[in-house]
């Protein structure tokens, strides 16, 4: 007997939702010239390694983000967004502003804070451009539409 | 005249004696260059010989000083080196405060004054040993390398060796030491003579001494005994060449070491990263190339044609051109290489990055332009100095013998060789030091403003050497050489062969650049973009300093190349790996004191191996044998 919850279960979560709305709105304006392409430079400065798996799912084929023209890259001299996990520990804080200091103008920069109490992190330092600070886990799709917010890319 | 040349003589000796106060002292040198410099512009422009002393000594042997054109040119170029070294140096004693550095310095110029002026062999081999034994007192930095200061000592001796079998074997033949009578010379005395000039212009086989003790040295002690010290060489060889009979197998041996040496000076520069040593191996280079344009003087000096007359005479101003470019080239080289070293304080060519930024713009000028005149840049000296060589040696076809074109040739392969490598050397100096990335690095601040003037001048002498080349030309006495062509008026074209084989002019080559330079630096000012300087990418993490693309791996895809030159080989140490390269021809050198050691030692064990009966024994030996030869000579 087919039961009724795991049908409702994979219709809310499993699936790929239709529209992809960002959990928060840009501080600032963005530019319009990434809209067919935004490379993406990941810094995971002290995450617990929840993000990791929602980032890695964005390439997968549910999400498939690179049908919008976003890809990840492994320099951020070839990025054009600094995503940076968690908040940074203390070890990595010169790490974070040596990688600031190689990006190519324009760039944006996103936080995402997963966990806003942990005890043993630090504050962010200065962040030049930073458009979008997310807190908690955010699903795949809101952070997709947050990069289509910057991009400024048609949701199809 | 005479009063000048003994005033600015007796201001060297007051400088020697006044040695207490360091920067007196080099003032008082500086003063007599600028007496001897005096002196040898005003011969230059009236060439009449001029007989400054002559003091008999014996019946037939008179010691003469005297002056004429030849020695004026070398007077002049050597006394332009001196007036920046004495300039230089009386800022940089700062750092080296040993009175026996204004001492040597002082007194080195007296022997050199000596040599270019005198007129017997005697005199010249008093000038020659001075020069040596006070060259050696500069050597005495702040670490006093005796052993590797004793290794230059040994070779100055070598070479006043040579210098004494050659005289004797001309005194023996000739019944005279005045140069007058050396066209009754033989050619022992000639091989002898020219090998006492070659060891002091450090010609490949008597190189070896070099390799390590020029680190060590003080920069102007490098500066003289690269520049002035090998220009005496230079100058003996130019001046016995056409007094001494001619053997064409000695031209040929010549042409070659010269060619050889100029490419092994040449490979051994481009591998070295040690500042001061890559200098001093262009300086083989750079002599080797002088000694294969005298070869080339002498062996076409003996026909008698038109064309090849015409020859010898381009090949005799070649070689004195080479020998300004490299005189006054090198001279600067050591000069801002060394202000650049104390500053940074430090050795190699990787620590000493960023001169332009980190320590100032003239030294790092300085830099690149002895090193553009190394690799023959035009229009700077440098470059009408060694296409003049190169242009010679193009033209050997012209002898009448198959086996002289044949070597002329292959000695201009060689040569040609040598300038495409010293400029990948000189690439590196340029581009690490002067010019490279300081990395942040911070210079000390130093006393500078002597520094500044003496490297200053000599850049406008490099500079507008090259473009001047055909005034100075006439003043070397070759007006002969220059023509008109293609519509460039007449004194501007120098011509390298009757009828004209090739030509050039540096002048014309200045203006063009001038007018073609405007444009793109129209551009560069007008559209000059904001640039942002970042690190080197290395995954967040700071580079450290051993992680720059360094000078070492700059030079390594030609030392895997030519490994079989180098000797190329790993280096495993349980920390880290290298790659070691070896000067194959100082082995012998090398190989020498430890046979003496080794000797000694054997020597040592069979006679002091702590027996008293082998004592006794060797006493009774002594006695016994002093005693026969006693009884003999009685």
């Amino acid at each position: 007997m087919i039961k009724w919850w795991p049908l409702y279960g994979l219709r809310r979560k499993l699936t790929e939702q239709k529209k992809y709305i960002s959990p928060v709105k840009l501080r600032n304006a963005t530019t319009k010239i990434f809209h067919r392409s935004l490379f993406i430079y990941i810094l995971d400065a002290g995450s617990s390694n929840a993000l990791n798996f929602e980032i890695n799912a964005l390439e997968s084929p549910q999400y498939n983000i690179h049908r919008f023209g976003i890809y990840f890259t492994d320099s951020p001299r070839h990025a054009d967004v600094l995503l940076i996990l968690g908040r940074p520990a203390k070890a990595m804080l010169e790490p974070l502003k040596e990688t600031i200091s190689q990006f190519p103008e324009p760039f944006y920069i996103i936080t995402i804070d997963d966990f806003p109490d942990h005890p043993g992190l630090m504050d962010y330092p200065e962040l030049p451009n930073h458009v979008a600070a997310l807190t908690g886990v955010p699903s795949p799709s809101q952070i997709l539409g947050l990069l289509l917010d910057i991009s400024k890319t048609k949701r199809r | 005249m005479a009063l000048i040349f003994f005033l600015s003589l007796s201001l060297f000796i007051g400088g020697a004696v006044s040695s207490s106060k360091i920067k007196l002292s080099y003032g008082f040198g500086f003063a007599g260059s600028i007496g001897i410099f005096l002196i040898g512009c005003y011969t230059l422009v009236h060439p009449q010989p001029k007989i400054l002393w002559a003091y008999p000594l014996l019946h037939n042997l008179v010691l003469t000083l005297s002056i004429d054109h030849l020695s004026a040119i070398f007077l002049v170029i050597a006394a332009i080196s001196w007036m920046a070294l004495a300039l230089y140096s009386i800022d940089y004693s700062n750092f080296y405060a040993q009175k026996t550095l204004p001492l040597g310095f002082n007194i080195s110029l007296v022997g050199m004054v000596l040599i270019l002026t005198a007129q017997d062999g005697f005199t010249l081999m008093i000038g020659w040993e001075v020069m040596t034994i006070f060259a050696f007192l500069m050597m005495m930095g702040r670490d006093h390398p005796f052993e590797k200061a004793y290794r230059f000592l040994a070779f100055g001796e070598i070479s006043t060796v040579f210098l004494l079998v050659g005289f004797s074997a001309l005194y023996f033949t000739t019944g005279s030491l005045s140069f007058e009578s050396m066209n009754k010379g033989s050619l022992f005395a000639l091989v002898m003579i020219s090998l006492g000039f070659i060891v002091k212009m450090d010609i490949v086989p008597f190189h070896g001494w070099m390799r390590g003790i020029y680190g060590e040295i003080p920069d102007n002690t490098a500066a003289l005994l690269s520049a002035p010290v090998t220009l005496m060489g230079v100058y003996g060889l130019e001046r016995i060449i056409p007094l001494l009979p001619n053997n064409e197998t000695w031209d040929i041996i010549l042409i070659l070491l010269g060619a050889f040496s100029a490419f092994w000076g040449s490979l051994h520069a481009a591998a070295t990263n040690k500042l001061k040593l890559l200098p001093a191996y262009s300086t083989v280079e750079n002599n080797g190339i002088i000694l294969a344009a005298i070869g080339f003087y002498a062996l076409a000096g003996n026909f008698l044609s038109g064309n090849l007359h015409y020859l010898a005479l381009f090949a005799q101003a070649a070689s004195i051109v080479m020998a300004i470019s490299h005189t006054f080239s090198k001279t600067l080289l050591f000069m801002s290489i060394g202000h650049a070293k104390e500053a940074y304080n430090v050795h190699t060519i990787d620590e000493a990055r960023g001169v332009w930024s980190g320590v100032g713009r003239i030294p790092a000028f300085g830099i690149v332009i002895s090193a553009l005149s190394f690799s023959a840049f035009p229009p700077l000296i440098g470059y009408a100095g060694e296409w003049m060589v190169l242009e010679t040696l193009f033209q050997s076809y012209r002898f009448p013998s198959t086996s002289l074109a044949f070597f002329s040739a292959l000695a201009g392969v060689f040569i040609a060789l040598a300038i495409g490598i010293i400029g990948f050397a000189m690439v590196k100096l340029i581009g690490y030091t002067a010019l490279g990335y300081d990395h942040g690095r911070k210079s000390l601040k130093i006393p500078s403003r002597l520094m500044h003037i003496a490297e200053l001048s000599l850049e406008l002498i490099l500079v507008l050497g090259g473009i001047a080349l055909p005034f100075i030309i006439i003043l070397l006495g070759f007006p002969h050489l220059l023509i008109g062509l293609l519509g460039i008026p007449a004194p501007l074209v120098l011509a390298s062969g009757q009828p004209v084989f090739g030509v050039i002019s540096p002048t014309f080559i200045g203006l063009i650049m001038l007018v073609l330079l405007i444009i793109p630096v129209i551009l560069f000012v007008k559209t000059k973009k904001k640039v942002r300087k970042v690190n080197s990418w290395n995954g967040g993490v700071k580079l450290e300093e051993k992680e720059y693309f360094s000078a070492a791996a700059y030079s390594q895809i030609l030392e895997h190349v030519l490994r079989g030159f180098y000797k190329t080989r790993e280096i495993k140490d349980k920390t880290y790996r290298r790659i070691k390269v070896e000067d194959v021809l100082i082995r012998p050198m090398t190989a020498l004191p430890r046979l003496v050691k080794k000797i000694g030692e054997r020597v040592a064990s069979v006679l002091m191996n702590g027996k008293i009966s082998t004592y006794v024994t060797y006493i009774l030996i002594l006695f016994i044998t002093v005693f026969i030869i006693g009884m003999i000579v009685m």
